[in-house]
């Protein structure tokens, strides 16, 4: 596999600070980048009109000065694809909708002490996790009419939280934080929500959370210990670290799984799908991940051996010599080797993933 | 819209308002720049010609350890009227430099200091404003020299709690003050 040249966007269309994060819209062909300098820029694509230079095309085509005051630090769509939230260190989270031919913020929440640093959809939409400097994870019910309604809020981590991440299928919620753990949290039906699990490995902060594929038993993280680590749910409220993946020389900010383009998936059998990581270091690496064969029959546990991994892809230097801070696969179904990132030189790329044949 | 308190807990901090952690520091007298490679460097006609200066951001020159040290020995202490120099908190071979990479070890004047981060964070931001984009920089406290060591280390090289302290109006605006004189000896 190797790494087609980047789709960028028109040179003017970087943020003028910092970007820390982008959100592929999981519906519509639209890009949501934030940064430093306080706004949300939207990028749609399109298959491209010249011949001479086919494949997609991206257009920024709006930029939202979202009226926080300070950073906005991470963007997150609702699975329908009409709302999206921004997450601040202005400690608020600001809820936008498309109204005639604008985004309007359509209702902020606050509630966090310190920096909101992540948000996170559930995967019925229902549902919106939020974390902060303040230790915290809040859990918001998403009700019509821009309407939210917190319903927990989650003391469990020692020190900043980073991330939050939803299981792709079951409202099973994962935060990762400064304090080297990861978290796992269920709702108990006859009482408020509770941490069941907590994953201790990792030898330094926890930067960021990725759920696998498919059935969604494994989860990844990415740690400021320069390792990506592999959890694997060995019984239901148990997961058991599996792997840990090396290659980086410096914090690894993002990590993201996405499954892999169907006709890798029809000729890899237990295909776990593509894995990317990216950070300090200003690398970003591909592994395609599947499930583990047990070789010999007679005795083991199949669940705790490792994936079968091989480094597909390798992009260094992806935004010159700055960090990355995000890499995000494209999640709709035909753009699955499409794979975007910001760094801290303020733009967003955007690269798709080709065979070397 | 911060309060003065909100960079300590940013920092985690136990200072309370006023207190001196080091109320009688030992001064030392600086050095008068011997024949420094970087004093060479800075007298030199091709370096003077400032209109190169942008395009020479981008281009690939080695810088050492002096340059590095001068950058950041005129920063003042937060709570004494003296730099980082005469406090002995930096000193040149403290410094690491790689291609592109610059470790900076810095030396509390005593264990218990609640400043340590403040130093750490004027120190990093010196540097970002100094140095071409390529060089990624690392910050920690001389190994056993503070009594919260991991703690002032991890919060000095985490890019986020960085990026946010730089964002409060006042702890900016003591950063500043403390910078307010690092033209006096560094080549920028």
């Amino acid at each position: 596999m190797d790494v087609d040249l980047p789709y960028k966007p028109q040179w003017n269309t970087g943020h003028e600070d910092r970007a820390w994060h982008v959100a592929w819209n999981p519906a519509k062909p639209l890009l949501a980048s934030c940064s430093a300098d306080k706004t949300v820029r939207l990028y749609s694509y399109a298959s491209s009109s010249n011949e001479a230079t086919p494949g997609l095309e991206f257009q920024l085509i709006t930029s939202i000065p979202t009226g926080h005051a300070k950073t906005v630090r991470s963007v997150a769509w609702a699975p329908a694809g009409q709302t999206l939230a921004t997450a601040s260190f202005d400690s608020n989270i600001g809820i936008w909708e498309k109204e005639a031919d604008e985004w309007e913020c359509i209702s902020t929440l606050e509630g966090h002490e310190t920096e909101c640093k992540c948000i996170a959809y559930s995967a019925s939409g229902t549902l919106l996790a939020s974390c902060s400097r303040d230790k915290t994870v809040w859990i918001w019910e998403v009700h019509p009419d821009g309407d939210f309604e917190t319903i927990s809020v989650l003391m469990e981590h020692t020190q900043d939280v980073k991330f939050v991440s939803w299981h792709p299928i079951e409202e099973i919620l994962a935060s990762a934080s400064y304090d080297d753990t990861i978290k796992l949290y269920i709702e108990d039906p006859s009482d408020d929500w509770y941490c069941f699990s907590t994953l201790s490995g990792h030898t330094s902060t926890v930067w960021s959370l990725a759920w696998s594929p498919g059935t969604s038993s494994y989860l990844a993280s990415s740690s400021d210990d320069k390792t990506v680590r592999v959890w694997r749910r060995v019984a239901e409220h148990k997961w058991e670290c599996v792997l840990v993946l090396g290659g980086h020389d410096r914090s690894v900010y993002s990590v993201s799984w996405n499954k892999a383009p169907k006709s890798v998936r029809k000729s890899t059998p237990g295909c776990l799908g593509w894995l990317a990581s990216a950070g300090g270091d200003g690398k970003v690496l591909i592994w395609e991940l599947s499930e583990p064969i047990l070789e010999d029959n007679t005795s083991g546990n199949v669940s705790l051996l490792p994936p079968r991994h091989k480094l597909i892809a390798s992009i260094p230097s992806a935004h010159g010599v700055h960090d990355v801070n995000s890499v995000v696969w494209c999640p709709r179904e035909g753009y699955e080797d499409l794979l975007a990132t910001t760094g801290d030189d303020g733009y967003t790329r955007v690269w798709k993933i080709v065979p070397t044949t | 819209m911060s309060a003065p308190g909100h960079f300590i807990a940013l920092f985690h901090s136990s200072q309370m308002p006023g207190e001196i952690f080091n109320p009688n520091p030992v001064v030392f007298s600086t050095s008068k720049s011997a024949a420094r490679q970087s004093d060479l460097l800075a007298h030199s006609l091709w370096v003077t010609d400032s209109s190169q200066s942008e395009d020479e951001a981008d281009d690939v020159e080695p810088i050492d350890q002096d340059e590095i040290y001068d950058l950041i020995r005129s920063i003042y202490d937060p709570e004494h009227p003296n730099t980082l120099e005469e406090l002995r908190v930096v000193s040149a071979p403290q410094v690491t430099v790689g291609p592109n990479s610059v470790k900076v070890e810095f030396t509390p004047t005593v264990p218990h200091c609640g400043m340590s981060t403040l130093i750490g964070l004027c120190i990093r931001v010196r540097l970002l404003r100094s140095l071409p984009e390529r060089f990624k920089v690392d910050i920690f406290v001389k190994p056993g020299s503070h009594q919260s060591e991991n703690a002032v280390n991890k919060q000095l090289n985490d890019k986020e709690r960085v990026a946010a302290a730089l964002e409060n109006p006042v702890l900016l605006d003591t950063v500043e003050q403390c910078l307010s004189n690092v033209g006096a000896r560094g080549i920028v």
